[in-house]
């Protein structure tokens, strides 16, 4: 198990480094001039040519590449073009809370998609399946925007039950986090559900027509037992698999639902750093989607070891 | 199964209650959404001291050193930083940092004395040393054509500062007296990059918390040089990208004023009782224009008669700014609105007659119309549909064609070609009263657009009249000859409609008369809340 | 002895369309008494399976079941309480345990065999998770699995076939049932693994007083281990009675089409097999009168009547016929005379294929960049050869190599050493146009009748592709012509020409293979399992087919199977193969009559003749352990492990095959000291007689 975990780590590390120098590639090729971006357009050509140099534009892609990569291991992200700001000071907050925002949407539309997707596939065929299907359906077809639009109107234009827009840590205040993240969560988790609610009831409808099903039903347990203990065990693991991916949906998604709550995350802030070629801030960000995107494929993929001893660890 | 779902009802109601046992000041059971329609601005109730007023804030906040960078910082600096002067809306100039100015006229320069005894928040105390500071770097950086360019900035004693231009100016007032002043020491000492993330002002509040694309909050400060008598403890600007959402944010009561041109957005607001203003909207009027811009002399827009028929009667303004603008909008014959200074109801020359505009036409050798082209920018949708319906029924046969907005500007500006003649809607925004500056960037023969637009003799003459003016008076004359000329005699620029915003309050929070600064912020003095 | 369990006139229909339904099972009653071993014999259609999975209420919606069960402790009519009671989960596992067919899917791969044991015993007999824990360790010992403490903790898949099967067997045994029902539970497993087990389920019947109920088409099973025998047909019970006086005084029609059309181990090669004419039932499709009628040779006017009754015909022996003992046996006197004789062939001198020391290893791979780490030797060093116009027999267990060598001898694989000369060219190294003529001398039948079809052929087109390919025919009229000739000599009808092998049945479908496998005139078929996946009664059909093409068209036949009876009724000559080699080879009678390797004595031992008095006659050989898997060969003989006989020298040295004289051949050091003054040369060529 240690020897399968380090060596997912090291892919892990090889696809962040990767990543990262693709990343580095392609917004070195973007249009925008960085030096203009740092320094704005009104500057002579000594001054455009001393901003060159300062910025290391005139060393080679990879060794500017090298030196980026060398301090970061430092743990110096550089200065923000456009906040003046040192990148991990300006960024870990709002990364914190955009991971939070989407590790806990994750989490729910897991949660009750795994058991909207039990029950629709228990009750295969009867209304309880239909209704539920066609709801599922409907939501995955809903943009998360739309419905964040929706619910704030229902919960704040019309009725005053919930604030518009803001983060507040559980730990500083509870009861303001829970008001505050009820629509946000909801309105990210929504096609989530949707999807892993389909995925598990395909899942669980081919585990059911197994002979192993068959023996436990043989052995006299009750139905719930049989569903429970057996069917969705064997069922989750292409379920599993979803967890990544999604996660990295989330991580995407959660800037609309950002933009319409006001939440202080990673969505604008990137937008505009792309607008404006803030280099340092891209990179980072980039950087760090793709060690949280890669730490989830790890988790998903020791919870296979874990769900499914057939897969094996070699 | 059972326990499961045990559990999560259990969970649910434990969030529920955990979610309503909070207290939170920000949350409003205490607050009505609607009041009794009292319009803001009478001060109806007495100036008190307290309170925490959140204001919307759509952009992004950053870069707080304006002669580094032109960043927004009136909109949201103006509790912390002080200008030399303040514009009021009574037409004054009110000293504030400025003791008192001189400008000579002759000489083309501007001294000014500040007063004494005032300090930073930082402890510097206020001398010329920092005057000079702030306005020597907008030459340093670039930005000095916000000051008009001055040949020299001087120290003439501790406390005075004379500003030189090499030609005369009727705005050595208005480029100089609406700066703010920067502290020297502070950013001699912590550098640039620590400047554009921090305020160090003279204002009434000062700096306390900034996080980017969240909230830049203010609280009051103790060390200010006037009587601090009214005025809320805490000014916060929080961030809501989303029109949206600050409608919500308004209508729950979390913040304390809306700013809008969302017909969508007024509507709701008007009938949740609250009734808006439009007197004091400095920031939010945009002038929808066409431009007529042709390289071809034989296309028929060459021709001025052809121009006249369609502006000045073929085409029913009024019907347009109504119908593009959801009913916020209203048509003036003139560049900007009819707040601009020099504006005359004498102006007001166009009117809709189909039928005298295809005589026009037909007489100026086009019995049967012609063809032309609108170029738009995504959003323009709208009013090109409408204008092309109006050409149509006077036998102009239009395509719409939209292209990208920086297309259309390095075009105007002669940087791209591909595109012929033709018409071209837009819409700017309009400070409503420093139009000289725009006149100059966009529509004069010195401005960006003068190599598409054809100027002849008179139009330049009348432009020089306006350069020339040597009083406020004067200039007013000369620029509404000047536009009367180019836009009812010349025609090749169209005005179509301006639609200016709203400004709403919440029933506690006031804004007296004086509050607004012409071209600027608001003042903070001018501004409290009700406290119980 | 008392009765467990009554069904009476039990009717489980499933539906065809919205409106129709069929039943599967027709109104079955049986009885099953404490102590005894109950025999459910039926091919496919007749309803076994179903049976049982009724009377435990394990038929799923839309399926219906209707009738009376009683059990024995339980009040009433039990189908009267529904599939999730308490009472109906007690008896389903506490009192009737059942396992199933496919032990490779049968357990739950997720979680540890010990706990699915556990997980029974807690459920029935309501113990502590420590004790349950203790008992089934005892279980598991019970049923020979070693080590059990740790094999406590391990997965399915760790687990072999045979041994899957054994914790089934824990599994349900543990929860003390006094019923069990073996559904074809052997039926997917080796020879010899699957006498073990069901010796091990005797024996612990015998030990702890169950009842077992074996269902399943083998009637050589049932003559071992059966006490009483039921016999289905079409969702009915035709016949039923005690062992003896079954298969002593048959009278049903399907019976003694069933015992005449199956090949018998100690049958002499005078006779051929007398098939049961038609197909198998379709149960959605069956008269409300005999089922049997369409197929049976007795049938008469009267059997259209309508349904008939079971009617006794002796002690405890019922019989469902319409037609009186004496008419039958009248009946029978007259065609039983008509049975015919084996057609003569010849066997020339001439040898059609040889392989030489054929090896073919296959890399193991292992690790993140896929290393190498080990090869297994599917096929170890083996020579044979065939005659022209004979049938050479390749019998062998799983793992053993023979389709591997098939797939050699065909060219779909690449030996990697040997070998594989046919008329004198070595197959291996042919390429291009020469590989391709000898293709078509040499053609090979396959296992599956579904999936070698191509589904979107028609049957004309698949049988005429060779025709094609090898460029054997002028134009379209010769085309033609030649399919149907095809088509009629495998006993087709040629107007199916245009038919997707959909519409075919299994036996159909696998005549048309071998009409395929004709089309371009071979020297020589290689058959890999063709009968397996066919009913009993349909394979008899085939096999009669296979002997008089060989007779008329002097075609040789490599015939791999394991179904060692089958093979012995249609070979000349046998090879036996385990693990990748050759242990014996010899002629077909006399490889049974006195069989010389252990493994072949083992390995006849293990496959039971239908008839009773016989196989109760013959001594048994037990084989310890199970067939080894390939990967972990040992030094030395393959067998030693598992061999009685072994010797020290067994185990370091693998024996080479030699020759004893009379045709046959052994690899094995018993025999060795007297082989040792002839010439010692291995395999290849010989002189015997076919």
């Amino acid at each position: 198990m240690v020897k399968y975990i380090s060596s997912r780590i090291g892919q892990m590390l090889v696809t962040v480094v990767l990543v990262s120098f693709f990343t580095y590639i392609l917004v070195d090729i973007m249009p925008k001039d960085p030096v203009y971006a740092l320094y704005g357009p009104n500057i002579t050509q000594e001054e455009y040519e001393a901003g060159y140099r300062a910025l290391d534009l005139d060393k080679p892609l990879l060794v500017r590449y090298g030196m980026w990569a060398s301090k970061v291991l430092r743990g110096d992200w550089g200065t923000s073009y456009k906040h003046h700001m040192q990148v991990w000071k300006l960024l870990a907050p709002k990364i914190a809370v955009t991971l939070y925002l989407s590790v806990l949407s994750a989490i729910v539309s897991f949660a009750v998609g795994i058991l909207l997707g039990a029950v629709t596939a228990v009750k295969r065929g009867k209304w309880q399946d239909t209704v539920l299907t066609f709801l599922a359906n409907l939501c995955a077809s809903l943009p998360s925007f739309v419905v964040a639009l929706g619910l704030l109107y229902l919960f704040c234009i019309r009725s005053q039950l919930l604030p518009t827009s803001g983060f507040t840590w559980p730990w500083v205040d509870f009861g303001k986090h829970v008001r505050q993240l009820a629509m946000p969560l909801f309105a990210l988790s929504l096609s989530g559900v949707a999807s892993i609610c389909r995925q598990t009831r395909s899942s669980m409808l081919e585990v059911i027509r197994q002979d192993y099903i068959r023996t436990a039903r043989s052995k006299g347990l009750r139905e719930r037992v049989v569903i429970v203990g057996h069917v969705m065990r064997n069922a989750l693991v292409p379920v599993i698999t979803l967890l990544g991916n999604r996660l990295a949906y989330f991580i995407g998604g959660a800037m609309f639902v950002e933009n319409v709550f006001s939440i202080p995350g990673t969505g604008s802030l990137m937008v505009q750093s792309i607008n404006f070629m803030d280099v340092p801030v891209i990179q980072a960000f980039v950087v760090l989607s793709a060690v949280v995107i890669s730490l989830a494929y790890l988790v998903t993929d020791i919870l296979y070891v874990a769900v499914d001893p057939r897969i094996s660890l070699d | 199964m059972k326990k499961i779902s045990a559990l999560l009802l259990a969970l649910c109601m434990a969030l529920s209650l955990a979610a309503c046992g909070s207290k939170d000041p920000d949350t409003t059971a205490s607050l009505p959404p609607a009041p009794s329609g009292t319009e803001s601005g009478a001060p109806s109730t007495a100036r008190a001291l307290g309170g925490d007023l959140v204001l919307p804030f759509t952009s992004t906040m950053g870069e707080f050193f304006n002669p580094y960078k032109q960043g927004n910082l009136i909109e949201y600096g103006w509790p912390c930083y002080e200008p030399l002067a303040q514009l009021k809306p009574d037409g004054q100039w009110h000293p504030c940092l400025a003791e008192s100015w001189e400008v000579d006229g002759e000489g083309h320069t501007i001294t000014v004395k500040l007063r004494q005894g005032v300090t930073f928040h930082n402890g510097d105390t206020l001398d010329a040393d920092d005057l000079v500071f702030t306005l020597q770097s907008r030459l340093d950086y670039g930005t000095a054509s916000a000051i008009g360019n001055p040949s020299a900035v001087e120290k003439v004693d501790d406390y005075t500062v004379r500003v030189r231009w090499d030609a005369f100016s009727l705005d050595y007032e208005l480029w100089i007296l609406k700066e703010y002043v920067y502290s020297k020491s502070a950013v001699e000492d912590n550098g640039l990059d620590w400047i554009l993330n921090n305020m160090v002002g003279t204002g009434p509040y000062v700096m306390s918390e900034f996080i980017p694309d969240v909230h830049l909050r203010f609280t009051r400060s103790d060390s200010y040089w006037r009587e601090i008598e009214s005025g809320p403890d805490t000014i916060t600007f929080q961030y809501f990208p989303e029109e949206t959402t600050r409608l919500a944010a308004f209508l729950n009561g979390e913040i304390g004023t809306i700013d809008t041109i969302q017909s969508t957005s007024i509507a709701q607001l008007e009938a949740a009782g609250f009734v808006g203003n439009s007197e004091y909207n400095t920031n939010n009027i945009t002038h929808y224009y066409v431009q007529i811009l042709n390289l071809d002399e034989n296309d028929p827009l060459a021709d001025v008669e052809v121009r006249r028929a369609l502006y000045l009667h073929g085409i029913d303004w009024d019907y347009v700014a109504e119908a593009a603008s959801g009913g916020l909008g209203h048509h003036n014959d003139c560049i900007g609105s009819e707040r601009m200074a020099y504006y005359s109801p004498e102006l007001e020359q166009s009117a809709y007659d189909p039928e005298k505009a295809k005589q026009m036409l037909a007489d100026a050798g086009y019995p049967d119309g012609f063809e032309t082209v609108l170029y738009i920018y995504p959003g323009l949708e709208k009013d090109a549909t409408l204008i092309q319906a109006d050409l149509e029924k006077i036998g102009v046969r239009s395509t719409v064609e939209v292209v990208d907005a920086s297309v259309v500007w390095n075009y105007m500006t002669g940087y791209v070609d591909g595109v012929e003649s033709g018409i071209f809607p837009q819409y700017l925004s309009y400070d409503s009263s420093f139009q000289t500056d725009r006149f100059i960037k966009f529509n004069s023969p010195e401005g960006a657009v003068a190599e598409h637009t054809v100027w002849d003799d008179e139009g330049v003459a009348l432009w020089n009249a306006v350069k020339t003016a040597k009083t406020h008076e004067e200039q007013n004359d000369a620029l509404r000859a000047f536009v009367e000329y180019y836009v009812l005699t010349d025609c090749t620029y169209w005005p179509m409609y301006n639609v200016e915003g709203k400004m709403y309050y919440q029933e506690d929070v006031h804004y007296s008369d004086m509050a607004p600064i012409v071209g600027a912020g608001y003042d903070p003095l001018e501004i409290w809340m009700d406290v119980k | 002895m008392k009765t467990l369990v009554r069904a009476e006139h039990i009717v489980t229909t499933f539906p065809v369309d919205r409106k129709r339904r069929f039943a599967a099972v027709d109104g079955v009653s049986l009885e099953l008494r404490r102590g005894e071993i109950v025999g459910l014999v039926g091919e496919s259609g007749s309803g076994k399976s179903v049976t049982s999975m009724s009377m435990l209420q394990l038929i799923l919606p839309p399926g219906k079941v209707e009738g009376k069960v009683f059990v024995d402790g339980f009040e009433g009519d039990t189908l009267a309480f529904g599939a999730d009671s308490d009472q109906v989960r007690q008896i389903r596992g506490g009192k009737i345990g059942m396992i199933f067919q496919e032990p490779m899917t049968s357990l739950d791969p997720v979680l540890t065999v010990g706990r699915q044991i556990q997980e029974n015993i807690m459920t029935h007999l309501h113990l502590p998770k420590a004790e349950a824990k203790a008992r089934a360790v005892e279980m598991m010992k019970a049923v020979g699995i070693p080590d059990p403490e740790t094999r406590f903790g391990q997965y399915p898949s760790q687990f072999s076939g045979g041994m899957r099967q054994r914790i089934m067997i824990a599994m349900v045994l543990a929860a003390e049932p006094d019923v069990l029902i073996a559904d074809e539970a052997t039926t997917a497993l080796d020879v010899t693994t699957q006498a073990l087990i069901l010796d091990l389920i005797q024996d612990l019947a015998r030990q702890r007083d169950l009842t077992v109920v074996i269902v399943t088409h083998n009637l050589g099973l049932i003559a071992r281990y059966a006490d009483r025998i039921y016999v289905m047909y079409g969702g009915n019970i035709v016949e039923s009675a005690e062992k003896y006086e079954l298969f002593d005084h048959p009278i049903h029609p399907y019976t003694h089409g069933l015992l005449a059309a199956v090949p018998r181990l100690d049958a002499g090669k005078r006779h051929m097999l007398v098939p049961i004419e038609g197909l198998p039932p379709n149960p959605a499709d069956l008269p409300p009168y005999c089922k049997f009628y369409d197929r049976c040779p007795y049938r008469e006017e009267a059997c259209t009547q309508g349904p008939c009754a079971l009617y006794q015909a002796g002690e405890g022996h019922f019989v469902r016929c319409a037609l009186t003992q004496e008419a039958l046996a009248d009946k029978r006197g007259r065609l039983e005379g008509v049975r015919r004789l084996m057609p003569d062939k010849t066997v020339s001198q001439e040898i059609c294929l040889e392989v030489k020391d054929l090896r073919m290893d296959f890399p193991i791979y292992r690790g993140l960049l896929k290393q190498k780490v080990g090869e297994v030797h599917a096929v170890d060093g083996i020579s044979l050869h065939v005659h022209a116009g004979e049938t050479l027999g390749v019998v062998g267990e799983s793992g053993c190599g023979k389709s591997t060598l098939a797939k050699c001898v065909m060219r779909a694989l690449k030996p990697t050493a040997g070998q594989i000369l046919f008329h004198g060219e070595d197959l291996g190294t042919l390429t291009g146009r020469k590989l391709k003529r000898a293709r078509s001398k040499l053609s090979m039948i396959f296992q599956d009748p579904f999936s070698s079809l191509d589904p979107r052929q028609t049957a004309g087109s698949i049988v005429g592709e060779p025709l094609k390919i090898h460029g054997l025919v002028r134009d379209r009229a010769q085309y033609d012509a030649r399919v149907d000739e095809l088509l009629r000599i495998v006993g087709l009808d040629p107007t199916f020409r245009d038919r997707l092998p959909r519409e075919f049945s299994g036996g159909q479908r696998q005549r048309l293979g071998i009409a395929r496998a004709l089309a371009s005139e071979p020297d020589m078929i290689v058959c890999d399992e063709p009968i397996s996946a066919l009913d009993v009664s349909i394979q008899a059909q085939v096999i009669n087919l296979l002997i008089d093409l060989q007779a008329r068209l002097k075609i040789a036949y490599l015939f791999i199977a394991h179904d060692l009876s089958v093979v012995k009724h249609i070979s000349d000559r046998i090879v036996v193969m385990y693990l990748g080699r050759v242990v014996e080879l010899a002629p077909a009678e006399r490889l049974y009559e006195s069989p010389l390797h252990p493994y072949t004595k083992a390995l006849l031992s293990a496959v039971p003749v239908s008839d009773p008095h016989v196989d109760l006659a013959r001594e048994r050989i037990e084989l310890r352990g199970e067939v080894p898997s390939v990967m972990d060969h040992p030094a030395g003989c393959a067998f030693c492990g598992r061999c009685r006989y072994a010797m020290d020298r067994c185990r370091t040295e693998a024996p080479m095959l030699r020759d004893q004289g009379d045709g046959r051949q052994v690899a094995c050091f018993l025999y060795e000291r007297e082989a040792g003054e002839r010439d010692g040369r291995e395999g290849g060529t010989e002189h015997g007689e076919a």
